[in-house]
C-alpha cells in the first residue's frame, strides 16, 4: 500500500487484484443483489485509490478496505433510499429464506451447509457483518471494530449472538427434520 | 470459571481471541464437562457448516475495469494541474506588466535596491498584477480592477517624471523657502497624498467608472486595489530616504489612496452619469 501512495503503478494493479476476490466474497455474503456486486467492488477499488493517501501504513489493511467497501455499500443503498442495516431483510436478497410453507420446504431440505447460509442471511445486519468478517474475512475483534466503526465489547456481542442464533436455527430445523 | 463463564467464552475460543492463560482454563475445563463439550461441538458444528459455503467465482474485469477508471481519473488530474491558456495568458501578461513596472521605478531606485530585491519584487508584482488581471476577468469587479490598473498605469508613467526623492527635496527646499513658518511633516503628508490620489482619480476618470451609490465602500476596495499595485514602486523609490521620511510619505500615500478611490467614483458618478458601473 505503501508502494501504491507512492504512485507506483504495478503496486495498484496487485493491490487492485488482491482485493476483487474478498470484496466480492465479502458483498456476496452480505447479501448483495448480485447484479449489484461487480458495479460494488468496482466502486470500491476506485474510492481505495482516490483516498489511498488517508491509509496510515502503521495500521492493519484489512479494516481499512474493509471499511471502505461498507461506506460504498452504505452509499449505494442510500441511493436507493435503504439503509445500510434495514437491508438486512430485503426480499430480494439472493438465498434469504422467505416466509410460507413452500420456502419452509425448500430451506429444510437443505444440508446443513445450505441451512447454516440460509441463518447467516436471516441474521440482523450488523450481527451478519461482524460474522462474515470475522469468520470468512479472518478479521479480529478489534479489526472488525475499526471497520464499522463500532466499540470492541459491541462486536463481541454482535459475534456471539450470530452464533447463538445460528445454533439454534440448525437446531430447529434439525429437529423439524426429524419429526417430520 | 464456572460453565456460563465457560460457554460465554467459546465462541472466542473458536476465533483465537483468548489470551494464553484464558484459553487454558476453558479447554481443561472442556476436557471435564459434557455439557460445556456438548455447547462447542454445536459451535464447531456450526463453523464447519459455514466453512463450506463458497462463494461464486469472481467475475473476470473487475479490477481491470477499475484501473481503466483510475487512469482517467490520473489523466484528468494532470489535465487540471495544467493552467488553461486563459490563466496562462494572464499570468504571462502580469508578468509582463511587472516588467515595465520595474524598468520604469528601478531607474529612479536608490543603488540599494540589490538584484535580489529587485527580483523578489519581480515576483511580488507579478502575482499581483496577474491576481488582478485574473480578477478582471469576472464582470462584477472589473470596473474596480480597470481603473486601479489605469491609475498604477499613470503612477508608473509620471514616476520617471517626477520621482518620489525629486518631489521630497522640492517640498524640503519649499519649506526652507517659508522659514519653517509651515510644519515640513504636514507639508509632506499633503505632498504625498497628492502625488499618490492623482494617478488614481485620473485611472478612474480616465476609464469612466462612476459610482452613485454604495461609492464609499466600492471606491475603498479600489483604493486597496491601487494601494497593492503601487506599494513596489514606493517602496523601490522611498530606498534613498531616510526611515522618517519614507514613513511620513507612506502615510500621507495611504491618505491619498484612500480619498482618491471614493473621490473618484464619485466625480465619474456625477460627470458621467451614463459611464460603467462598478455595480452596473
Amino acid at each position: 500500500m505503501t508502494r501504491v501512495q507512492q504512485g507506483e503503478q504495478s503496486a495498484l494493479e496487485l493491490l487492485f487484484a488482491r482485493w476483487e476476490g474478498p470484496l466480492f466474497a465479502y458483498f456476496h455474503r452480505l447479501g448483495c443483489h448480485p447484479s449489484w456486486i461487480e458495479d460494488l467492488v468496482e466502486e470500491t477499488l476506485v474510492t481505495l485509490y482516490r483516498r489511498r493517501q488517508r491509509y496510515d501504513s502503521a495500521q492493519p489493511l484489512a479494516p481499512w478496505v474493509y471499511g471502505i467497501a461498507r461506506l460504498v455499500w452504505k452509499d449505494h443503498l442510500r441511493h436507493r433510499g435503504r439503509d445500510l442495516y434495514s437491508a438486512a431483510s430485503l426480499g430480494d436478497i439472493e438465498s434469504v429464506p422467505a416466509s410460507g410453507p413452500d420456502a419452509l420446504r425448500r430451506v429444510e431440505r437443505r444440508e446443513d451447509a445450505d441451512l447454516v447460509r440460509a441463518g447467516i442471511q436471516g441474521l440482523p445486519a450488523e450481527q451478519r457483518e461482524a460474522f462474515i468478517l470475522r469468520h470468512y474475512h479472518g478479521l479480529s475483534y478489534d479489526d472488525i471494530a475499526k471497520a464499522v466503526d463500532a466499540p470492541l465489547g459491541t462486536i463481541k456481542w454482535r459475534i456471539h449472538e450470530a452464533m447463538r442464533r445460528l445454533e439454534l436455527y440448525l437446531t430447529q430445523r434439525r429437529v423439524k427434520e426429524s419429526v417430520e | 470459571m464456572n460453565c456460563s463463564g465457560i460457554q460465554e467464552r467459546l465462541v472466542d475460543l473458536l476465533y483465537e481471541e483468548l489470551d494464553h492463560e484464558e484459553r487454558g482454563v476453558v479447554t481443561a475445563h472442556l476436557e471435564s464437562c459434557a455439557a460445556c463439550q456438548a455447547r462447542w461441538a454445536r459451535i464447531r458444528v456450526v463453523a464447519s457448516a459455514a466453512d463450506r459455503w463458497s462463494t461464486p467465482t469472481v467475475s473476470r474485469g473487475i479490477a481491470e475495469r477499475a484501473l481503466v477508471r483510475v487512469a482517467a481519473e490520473q489523466r484528468a488530474t494532470r489535465t487540471s494541474l495544467i493552467p488553461s491558456p486563459v490563466i496562462l495568458g494572464r499570468v504571462l501578461l502580469g508578468g509582463g506588466a511587472a516588467l515595465v513596472s520595474l524598468l520604469l521605478v528601478a531607474g529612479f531606485a536608490d543603488r540599494q535596491a540589490t538584484t535580489p530585491r529587485t527580483a523578489a519584487l519581480a515576483v511580488i508584482w507579478t502575482v499581483l498584477y496577474s491576481a488582478v488581471f485574473l480578477a478582471n476577468h469576472h464582470p462584477s469587479v472589473r470596473a474596480v480592477t480597470r481603473a486601479a490598473l489605469a491609475g498604477t498605469g499613470v503612477a508608473l508613467v509620471l514616476a520617471p517624471v517626477l520621482a518620489i526623492p525629486g518631489v521630497v527635496e522640492a517640498c524640503e527646499r519649499w519649506v526652507r523657502a517659508a522659514q519653517g513658518s509651515v510644519p515640513w511633516a504636514l507639508v509632506l503628508v499633503v505632498a504625498a497624498a497628492g502625488y499618490t490620489a492623482a494617478p488614481l482619480l485620473l485611472g478612474a476618470l480616465g476609464t469612466r467608472t462612476g459610482q452613485e451609490r454604495h461609492w464609499v465602500v466600492d471606491g475603498l476596495k479600489l483604493s486597496g486595489l491601487y494601494g497593492l499595485l503601487i506599494a513596489p514602486a514606493v517602496y523601490l523609490e522611498c530606498i534613498g530616504l531616510s526611515l522618517e521620511l519614507t514613513a511620513v510619505w507612506m502615510a500621507g500615500a495611504l491618505l491619498g489612496a484612500a480619498a482618491a478611490g471614493p473621490l473618484g467614483l464619485r466625480l465619474g458618478g456625477w460627470l458621467f452619469p451614463a459611464a460603467r458601473e462598478v455595480n452596473p
